[in-house]
């Protein structure tokens, strides 16, 4: 009698079907596509629809959202091809879990209503263990619901409590510190920090952030472990303070995670030119912090900057190997730099600041703290290209004149010494420097 | 204005009113869908629940209800008792999320379905309330989950992991 129609059903159900597979594994609800089905086949599959086929599509609709499945049969309803919403029953949104997938099917199943005795009294039977089974297989939203309101090391505690829990956090947590780890009371110990990175590996494989900052006891293998899990999917990293990490952790880090975009490597003073020239694989590297790697020299920083041409943010702090021949060629390899920290980098000489000043004309800040070394030719080469300056340090630079700093201070509005606002120019020490003037 | 009646998994029917049925986002928007098709239609509007249990759908309810009066003094009362109320409220939340772990599943299951994103956030404030400071252990101990670890699995984390475990 409707055979054609029959056919158009059949095929929307196996299309409707494939959407609401589709939709559960990707975590997505396909309720609008699923809802324009149902519309599409109805004017012509009529009052006469097989009810099978109805309630089918409507258990693929009803899987995805309770509401549209509502929704849907009020539509329907008012089509005249239901006589009363009650006479169903729907199912509520489908977990999200791989593993459910396979009872998904009887989840879906449309009932009659009201349900046969026999039927409530499994429910009954069921209610005892189906909240214990339940906790298991909580929705993933309701899950990092919880987790935002947690602090990482409970994020982490949850994530071991629970194989499903752990695939869930897995998928959606992007950012971990582990400052906890060293003091957690449930550790112990400040070597558990190794144990709990090393775990995380097998937990956490989306991470874009992650923060290590002063886990001094952390060791290469566990910081291997991690990179690996995450590969290039990891874009920061904190690694501040890691005394223990060594080459071979950074080259590890740097083999598997192309990706990254901000490496804080402040005091890991078992660095040398090898872990930077690795860090120069990291071709998006926009941000880094070595203050305090004291064995860096020119041929570490040379091989970073010839690499990493992106770089815009570089704090060579106390890199006391670091000479005017290093800075040199950052200047010229990276000219979007626009902070620049040479804190207490006693050995560069004026070729090293004239270089970035005529090369990287974008720069924002320099500190120059206790660059002895430094004279009145390095302030001249700022006030000639430099005009976005809004942060300059020159404490400690015993040998510069009043005249030049002035020069520098004119040309870029954004520098102040006025003692109500913040000053911008920090010349701590500099007695002679004292009558620079603020730019009118 | 039409009555809603939800009817729990065992057939009980709860009738409510609809400024309360407003928190619960499914049946609202349901609502608002119904009343733009079919204004004319006095049936009260029945919403079968299969998977909320009645003495769930009893609580979801009365939070709904309470919730609906404590929004009407607050916006009736001068602002210098908003604090006051705002105590009150408090106090109420907490006595009525003195709930058994089973109790809480249920609960925050059905704010889930029902979408009531104000019982939901305090659902899971308990929880979080619940797994903040316990090891692993002990919070599966609290919501009753078996490791269901593959024992593969479960020995490649004891290996890496020792404390995960303890």
């Amino acid at each position: 009698m409707h055979g054609h129609s029959g056919v158009m059903i059949e095929d929307s159900l196996e299309e409707a079907r494939q959407l609401r597979d589709a939709s559960v594994q990707r975590g997505v609800t396909a309720k609008p596509i699923a809802a324009r089905h149902i519309y599409k086949i109805y004017p012509e599959a009529g009052s006469e629809a097989p009810p099978d086929a109805v309630n089918t599509l409507l258990g693929a609709c009803s899987a995805c959202n309770l509401h549209t499945a509502i929704a849907l049969v009020s539509k329907m309803k008012a089509m005249g091809i239901l006589a009363s919403c009650n006479q169903l029953v729907m199912q509520p949104t489908v977990a999200l879990e791989r593993r459910r997938q396979q009872h998904s099917r009887q989840q879906i199943a449309f009932a009659s209503w009201p349900p046969s005795k026999d039927c409530s009294n499994t429910r009954c039977a069921l209610g005892s263990t189906s909240a214990q089974a339940g906790w298991h297989n909580l929705p993933s939203d309701i899950l990092l619901q919880i987790a935002a309101m947690l602090p990482d090391a409970d994020i982490h505690v949850m994530a071991c409590a629970s194989a499903s829990w752990r695939d869930a956090l897995n998928r959606d947590i992007r950012s971990m510190a582990f400052t906890w780890a060293a003091r957690d009371p449930r550790n112990g110990h400040l070597c558990a920090v190794n144990g709990v990175v090393h775990g995380a590996a097998c937990i956490f494989q989306n991470l874009h952030n992650v923060v290590l900052r002063r886990a001094t006891h952390l060791r290469d293998f566990a910081l291997m472990a991690l990179a690996q899990a995450n590969g290039p999917r990891l874009k920061s990293i904190d690694l501040s303070g890691c005394q223990l990490v060594t080459d071979r952790g950074i080259q590890a880090l740097t083999s598997s995670c192309k990706n990254l975009d901000t490496v804080n490597i402040s005091s890991c003073y078992e660095l040398s030119d090898r872990a930077f020239e690795s860090l120069g694989s990291c071709r998006s590297l926009q941000t880094i912090d070595a203050c305090g790697c004291e064995r860096l020299t020119d041929i570490g920083l040379q091989a970073l900057a010839e690499n990493a041409g992106k770089l815009r943010s570089v704090n060579l702090g106390w890199c006391e190997g670091v000479t005017e021949e290093g800075v040199q060629s950052l200047a010229r390899c990276c000219r979007q730099l626009e902070v620049l920290d040479l804190c207490g980098c006693v050995k560069v000489q004026d070729m090293g600041v004239v270089a970035v000043a005529l090369n990287c004309k974008a720069l924002r800040s320099l500190g120059l703290h206790c660059c002895r070394r430094l004279t009145d030719a390095s302030m001249a080469a700022c006030a000639l290209k430099l005009r976005n300056l809004s942060s300059l340090n020159i404490s400690g630079c015993l040998s510069m004149s009043p005249a030049a700093v002035q020069a520098v201070v004119d040309v870029n509005p954004s520098l102040h010494t006025c003692r109500s606002m913040q000053r911008t120019v920090i010349i701590g020490g500099c007695l002679a420097l004292l009558e620079v003037l603020p730019a009118m | 204005m039409r009555n809603i009646v939800l009817r729990a998994n065992d057939g009980a029917d709860h009738v409510i009113s609809v400024a309360a049925a407003s928190l619960c986002k499914t049946v609202a928007s349901l609502l608002q869908d119904l009343e733009a098709s079919k204004g004319e239609d006095t049936d009260p509007l029945i919403v079968p629940l299969p998977n909320v249990c009645n003495c769930t759908l009893q609580k979801v309810l009365g939070f709904c209800e309470q919730q609906r009066a404590f929004d009407e003094l607050c916006t009736a009362s001068p602002a210098a008792q908003q604090a006051d109320l705002t105590r009150q409220i408090q106090a109420w939340q907490m006595e009525y999320m003195q709930v058994s772990t089973d109790e809480l599943y249920h609960l925050v299951m059905a704010a889930h379905y029902l979408n009531v994103p104000r019982l939901l956030d305090l659902c899971t404030d308990a929880m979080a309330e619940r797994i903040r400071g316990k090891s692993p252990a002990q919070v599966r101990e609290c919501f009753g989950l078996k490791p269901s670890l593959s024992p593969e699995e479960e020995e490649e984390i004891r290996r890496s992991n020792l404390w995960a475990l303890n």
